[in-house]
C-alpha cells in the first residue's frame, strides 16, 4: 500500500498546505508517502527541492499543459500514472483549496472512485477511510465512510492539523515520470492574477478575528479591526461580508 | 446557445440552532425553511445573463422532491425556458455520486454548450457534483469561477484562489463551469413573478426515465456513506462576558492576560 500526496504550489512557490498533507499522509499508516509535483517544463526540480527530506519519494511530472495550474491536465496525468502503476496508491491526498476543488472531483470522475472533500480529520478504517467533515455552515460535524477503491481520494481543509506538521527527516528519492497528457484538453491556463497587492493569506494566520453577518453594519468592522490589531491578529470574515463589499475577498 | 443550470433546494441554516435527530444521521428539519442553495442563485443569474447577451435557450434542472419545486419556479421566474425535476425515493439523502448519476441521466442525449452549477452546496459542501458531471459528459470543467465571458466558442474565466490571487483560464465549449458567490448580483424575484411561473410546466423524470437502475444507485452510494452527524464539542470554558462594552473589554483584557498574554 502507499499514499500519494499532490503537492500544491503557486507561481513557483510551494504552498504550506503541502507539508500539512505530507504529515497527514504519514499519519494514515497506509504505507510510504510519495509527493507528486506537477509543473510546467523545467520548473519541477526547484519545487521538488523544497520537499527534500520530507517524503521518501518525490515524483516530478512536467508538461506544457501543467504550466501554472490546470486541474484538468493534472487529473488526466494522475489517472494515467495510477493506471500505469503496478500497485496503485490506496489514497490520493490533496488540499481542499481552489486547486483541489478543481482537480480532485475531476479525477474522481475519471477513476469512478470514492472521494471525499473538505476533510478535517482522516483515519484508516477497515479496508478504507473514515473522514470527519464540518457541515451546515460549521454547525454540525459529520462522519463519513469511503468505499474501498482500489484507490480513494481525500482533500483536506488547510490548517486542520492539530499541531505543526512534524516530519521525520528522511532521504528523498526524486524521480520523474511521463504521464502522456492528451494534447487537447479543451482547457488552458492563461495567467495568474494578483488581484490585491500585498494580500494576506488568512489560512496562514495564527490568530484570526473574524466577522460575519452579525457585524450588522460596515462601520462596526472598525471595532473588530481594532481588536485584531490589539491582539496581533489578522482580520477575517465570512463570505456574506465579502459579497456586500465590506471587506476584500482575501479576508 | 443551449444553456443548462443545476440548482439544489437546501435548508437555510444561517439563523438556526441545529439539532441532530434521534437516528443520529439527519437534522431535525421540521421547522427549517428551505431555499435555493446560495451558490446556485449566482449560477442561475449568470446563466440568465449569458442567455440575455447571446440569446438561446436555458433549461433548469433540479434533483429533489415536490417541495423542492419552489427553486425551479424561481428559475422559471427569472428567465429559464424549461424546468426539469428528477426524483426517486432512492435519491433521498443521496451522496454526490448518486446525485451526479441522476444529473447525467436528466441531460440524456441533449447537448448543451454551457452547463452552470454552484461551486458547492451550503448543506454538505462537497463541491463534487459539477466536475463529476463534466467527466460523465466528457466535457472540460472549471471550478470556483468568479468572473466569466463567453466568446467565440470559448469561455474565458477567472477562478478565485486563496490569498487575494486569481487565475485566468480559457475553456472550449461545450464546458461546465462551477460558480463562486459574488460573481454577479442575483436579481430580486417578486412573489408575483414566482406566482406567474406556477403556470409554466415542470417536466418530471424518475429513476427509470433518467436510466438509473437500483444496482447503479447502490454502487454510487457505496462510494461515500454517512456514518452519523453530531453537534461539535462545545469549546472548553466557553464563557459569555456581560456588561457594558467597557466592562466587557476590561474583562476580556484580564482574561487574555491571565491566559498567557498575547498583549
Amino acid at each position: 500500500m502507499s499514499v500519494w500526496v499532490v503537492a500544491e504550489h503557486r507561481n513557483g512557490a510551494m504552498r504550506e498546505v503541502t507539508y500539512e498533507l505530507l504529515s497527514h499522509g504519514a499519519a494514515l499508516g497506509l504505507g510510504p508517502v510519495t509527493a507528486l509535483v506537477f509543473s510546467g517544463p523545467g520548473d519541477g526540480s526547484a519545487l521538488a527541492a523544497s520537499l527534500d527530506g520530507k517524503a521518501p519519494r518525490t515524483l516530478i511530472v512536467e508538461d506544457s499543459s501543467l504550466l501554472g495550474f490546470n486541474g484538468t491536465a493534472q487529473a488526466a496525468a494522475l489517472a494515467t500514472l495510477i493506471s500505469q502503476s503496478t500497485e496503485p496508491p490506496k489514497v490520493i491526498l490533496g488540499a481542499h483549496s481552489a486547486a483541489g476543488m478543481d482537480w480532485a472531483p475531476t479525477l474522481a470522475g475519471k477513476l469512478a472512485c470514492p472521494a471525499v472533500t473538505d476533510v478535517v480529520a482522516l483515519a484508516a478504517e477497515g479496508a478504507s477511510l473514515a473522514a470527519t467533515r464540518v457541515v451546515y455552515g460549521g454547525k454540525l460535524n459529520s462522519k463519513v465512510k469511503l468505499g474501498e477503491g482500489p484507490s480513494v481520494i481525500a482533500t483536506i481543509r488547510p490548517g486542520s492539523l492539530e499541531e505543526e506538521p512534524s516530519l521525520t527527516p528522511m532521504t528523498t528519492t526524486i524521480e520523474t515520470a511521463n504521464a502522456d497528457i492528451p494534447a487537447e484538453l479543451g482547457k488552458r491556463f492563461v495567467a495568474w492574477v494578483e488581484e490585491l497587492a500585498g494580500a494576506v493569506d488568512i489560512s496562514q494566520a495564527d490568530i484570526l478575528v473574524s466577522v460575519g453577518r452579525g457585524i450588522q453594519d460596515k462601520e462596526n468592522i472598525d471595532v473588530a479591526e481594532a481588536l485584531a490589531e490589539a491582539l496581533g491578529a489578522t482580520l477575517s470574515c465570512s463570505r456574506p461580508v465579502v459579497d456586500i463589499n465590506w471587506l476584500p475577498k482575501e479576508r | 446557445m443551449k444553456i443548462a443550470v443545476f440548482v439544489k433546494h437546501v435548508p437555510d441554516v444561517a439563523e438556526a440552532d441545529l439539532e441532530v435527530a434521534a437516528d443520529g444521521r439527519t437534522v431535525k428539519g421540521g421547522e427549517l425553511p428551505f431555499e435555493m442553495n446560495e451558490w446556485d442563485r449566482f449560477a442561475l443569474e449568470e446563466a440568465v445573463l449569458v442567455k440575455d447577451s447571446l440569446g438561446g435557450e436555458l433549461t433548469s434542472f433540479l434533483i429533489g422532491d415536490e417541495a423542492a419545486e419552489e427553486s425551479l419556479r424561481r428559475c422559471l421566474a427569472v428567465g429559464a425556458d424549461r424546468a426539469v425535476r428528477v426524483w426517486d425515493d432512492g435519491l433521498a439523502g443521496a451522496n454526490p455520486f448518486a446525485l451526479t448519476a441522476a444529473m447525467r441521466g436528466a441531460i440524456g442525449e441533449d447537448e448543451y454548450d454551457l452547463i452552470l452549477c454552484g461551486a458547492q452546496s451550503s448543506d454538505d459542501g462537497y463541491g463534487l457534483g459539477g466536475p463529476l458531471l463534466a467527466e460523465a459528459l466528457g466535457v472540460p470543467s472549471v471550478a470556483l469561477v468568479n468572473k466569466m465571458k463567453v466568446e467565440g466558442g470559448k469561455v474565458l474565466v477567472t477562478r478565485e484562489l486563496e490569498g487575494g490571487w486569481g487565475e485566468e483560464v480559457e475553456v472550449d465549449l461545450p464546458a461546465l463551469v462551477t460558480i463562486q458567490t459574488g460573481i454577479n448580483e442575483p436579481r430580486y424575484v417578486s412573489i408575483l413573478g414566482i406566482k406567474k411561473a406556477r403556470k409554466k410546466p415542470i417536466d418530471l423524470m424518475d429513476a427509470v426515465s433518467v436510466g438509473i437502475t437500483a444496482e447503479r444507485l447502490a454502487t454510487e452510494k457505496e462510494k461515500l456513506s454517512l456514518v452519523g452527524i453530531e453537534t461539535p464539542a462545545v469549546g472548553e470554558g466557553a464563557e459569555i462576558l456581560e456588561g457594558s462594552p467597557e466592562e466587557v473589554a476590561a474583562k476580556c483584557l484580564a482574561l487574555l492576560k491571565e491566559a498567557g498574554g498575547v498583549l
